[in-house]
């Protein structure tokens, strides 16, 4: 808002296509940058779309040299402010004037408690987004203003919708956007939306249809606000107000009487997390950290896996690149963690965000150890190229970059790539580099074992006659291993071969399965 | 449950859908289950019937073994993506079906895949896993439905198919067009297992309890 940024807000996959070409078109008409905000659940929801082939192609403009507008010096800054200020003024008139914000009447109304009223003129909701979709099946039968455009607020659009309402209910995710601005502009209506909706977590329609219940308890449907205003004036409170509380509520328990029966099959039923694959190399590594107890920074990628059970072994994750920076600091701060201390960063997070700390590293006379989890993939997204694999997003070769001529280029001393399946090298190499009074690198250096998925392995399995059943490879954490029917199993459809855990077992009852 | 509770089911179901309601669907399981894929095929084949659809999926790291679930909403206008309560619940793992069973509505039904992917968390001591699954379920409602895809799936060839022999069950309960379902496979499934997945829809819609 302050930033006096136009923002669309798409509430199906239709007007997520339908959008993106008004964002174009907003864009070169205001001469501005376009935000399109998709929010969780538009962007993990599909719904049906229809494609127009019109393509519209813009041509491209010349390149006009026009430094005050370009070269932002303060001079320039002050002249762009006031320009910036009357384009704004234009975009609230089109946001006015656009049909992305709309109102959807209802068609009909089916609501038997609604009975015969005019409730339909005495409430209007505000709202945009995916929760437009929700208040449309929730209060069918109440006349919806749906903003396309929540950003800036079409205020005239707003009044005139409000202007025969005596309650306005605001549905909007997060923090009060469009409340606190409605609120504003002093229509003399109540006003109501996070007094009753939740501020954290993402809405869902029990989370609208609570607001519906309310109404419907306190008879409004029947008698209108202004009388059940009247009849609870005593109380001081608007009686709509009062915070929504989440409640898992079960429609379909069979009787009433054994509710705490369900509340303890509830409270029994295991969690499952996410776990790193079997076969993934990250564990090794981190199996390695939580042994040695050290401290670990973290960073963003599927080894931040590597914070829950069973290997607990990440201290901090906050965004990328931050992790080698937190190392240095904490290095600095706290001189008992030297010796103790590493971080930790995937290939792609290192050529994103990476590399600066590093310098930030050998400038500052860090002594830490940077572990540099080179998977030759951007795993987590899906298994996209990377600055390091020698391939452009689209396929085309490239020059691969490697992350241990950057660290030798930034002047770090001890460099080391190890293949972290070979565990015993890779602990001795961390317990070394790690003793050293100097900065250090080690580049584990192992293809993500998603790459050939597929691919047939010889597979490794447990000997049950040796086996001491000491639990340790279940505590390793690999999807492959299995205790069933009191045996530990290595379940052959899942294992990929990496043989890790062969190294784990005290007993040595984890062996490669023969040829054939 | 007998061929007469699946009928009237079904025609409740048709029902439904001529006054103007919605259908939900839901889809649990584990990550590699291939719970998205069945969410697809069902969407699919709603839209070939020339109902409006929307699904939405909750996949926190899919591939890593998580709990998935993914749904279905189909009629002649759909608003919401997100399930409030669902007519049928399809849970390809027995744990799973636990989890979302709050999701059901009353007298929805669920149909639970008779198979077991132990969690990291049963290993800690702390957590159990429910076995006796259909005990659990009891106490929420009567109206289940086991079925043994794993036995099936192994019979023709790869277990991998379990989750397309649960969608032929589920096509029972649908007034959905079986021309529509078998139009959507071929569109959704990749053609190198097509004909194994053709043969799964087949079973699983004649299987008996």
């Amino acid at each position: 808002m302050m930033a006096k940024i136009p923002l669309l807000e798409p509430s199906d996959s239709q007007e997520c296509k339908d959008f993106l070409k008004e964002a174009f078109k907003i864009s070169e008409q205001f001469d501005i940058p376009v935000l399109l905000r998709t929010t969780t659940r538009i962007s993990h929801s599909g719904s049906v779309v229809d494609l127009d082939d019109d393509l519209e192609i813009f041509e491209k403009k010349p390149y006009i040299k026009d430094p005050k507008k370009y070269v932002m010096i303060p001079a320039y800054a002050q002249i762009r402010h006031k320009n910036l200020l009357e384009r704004w003024q234009k975009l609230k008139d089109y946001s006015n004037k656009s049909s992305l914000n709309l109102i959807s009447t209802p068609e009909h109304c089916t609501d038997a408690a609604a009975g015969d009223v005019n409730y339909y003129n005495s409430i209007g909701i505000i709202t945009s987004g995916t929760c437009f979709q929700f208040a449309k099946e929730s209060f069918p039968g109440v006349s919806i203003l749906k903003l396309g455009i929540p950003n800036p607020l079409p205020e005239k659009l707003v009044s005139d919708f409000l202007k025969d309402k005596d309650v306005a209910v605001i549905i909007e995710e997060l923090s009060p956007f469009i409340q606190e601005q409605v609120r504003s502009m002093n229509l003399g209506i109540e006003i109501i939306g996070k007094e009753f909706f939740p501020e954290n977590g993402e809405f869902s329609p029990i989370v609208i249809e609570a607001l519906y219940r309310k109404f419907e308890r306190l008879n409004y449907f029947k008698k209108g606000y202004v009388q059940i205003l009247i009849e609870t004036k005593n109380s001081c409170i608007s009686p709509l107000i009062g915070k929504y509380e989440e409640k898992t509520f079960f429609d379909n328990i069979k009787t009433g009487d054994n509710l705490e029966e369900i509340k303890k099959i509830i409270s029994g039923i295991p969690p499952r997390p996410p776990v790193l694959c079997a076969g993934c190399s990250h564990r090794a590594v981190f199996n390695i950290l939580k042994k040695l107890k050290l401290t670990v920074m973290g960073d963003i990628g599927c080894y931040t896996l590597a914070v829950l059970p069973p290997l607990n072994s990440i201290d901090t994750t906050l965004c990328m690149g931050a992790g080698v920076g937190q190392a240095l600091g904490v290095e600095k701060a706290g001189p008992a963690f030297t010796g103790k201390l590493v971080s930790v960063i995937g290939d792609s997070t290192f050529f994103h965000s990476g590399i600066t700390s590093l310098i930030d590293n050998v400038f500052n006379k860090g002594t830490g150890l940077v572990i540099i989890l080179d998977n030759r993939v951007t795993a987590m997204t899906g298994h996209q190229t990377n600055p390091g694999i020698g391939k452009t997003l689209m396929g085309e070769e490239t020059t691969a970059i490697m992350p241990e001529n950057i660290a030798a280029a930034v002047g770090v001393k001890n460099i080391r790539v190890i293949n972290p399946y070979d565990t015993k090298k890779l602990e001795k190499a961390i317990k070394e580099e790690l003793a050293r009074n100097e900065l250090s690198v080690i580049i584990c250096r192992q293809e993500c074992v998603l790459i050939n998925k597929g691919k047939k392995t010889t597979g490794y399995f447990i000997n049950q006659e040796t086996c001491k059943k000491c639990d340790l490879c279940i505590k390793f954490g690999c999807p492959a291993i299995e205790f069933k029917s009191e045996k530990y199993l290595i379940n052959k459809a899942m294992c990929n071969s990496c043989g890790v855990c062969s190294g784990i077992c005290p007993s040595k009852s984890i062996k490669p399965e023969e040829h054939g | 449950m007998d061929n007469i509770t699946v009928k009237k089911y079904l025609s409740e179901c048709g029902n439904k859908i001529k006054n103007n309601e919605i259908v939900s669907v839901l889809f649990s399981g584990v990550g590699g289950q291939g719970i998205l894929l069945a969410t697809s095929i069902m969407a699919h084949a709603c839209l070939y019937d020339d109902y409006d659809v929307k699904v939405t999926e909750v996949h926190g790291m899919a591939q890593r073994g998580g709990s998935v679930v993914g749904s279905v909403r189909f009629g002649t206008k759909v608003f919401s993506p997100v399930i409030s309560k669902a007519d049928i619940i399809v849970s390809l793992e027995k744990l799973e079906s636990l989890r979302y069973i709050d999701k059901l509505k009353n007298k929805g039904i669920i149909i639970i895949n008779d198979y077991e992917v132990l969690p990291i968390s049963v290993f800690g001591g702390k957590f159990s896993y429910p076995h006796e699954i259909s005990e659990n379920i009891k106490s929420f409602t009567d109206n289940f439905l086991i079925v043994k895809a794993l036995e099936t799936a192994k019979k023709i060839g790869s277990e991998k198919t379990m989750n397309v022999i649960l969608i032929g069950v589920l096509s029972n309960f649908l007034p959905i067009k079986m021309q529509s379902w078998l139009k959507s496979i071929k569109k959704v499934v990749p053609k190198k297992i097509l004909d194994l997945n053709l043969e799964a829809f087949d079973i699983g819609k004649n299987l008996k309890k």
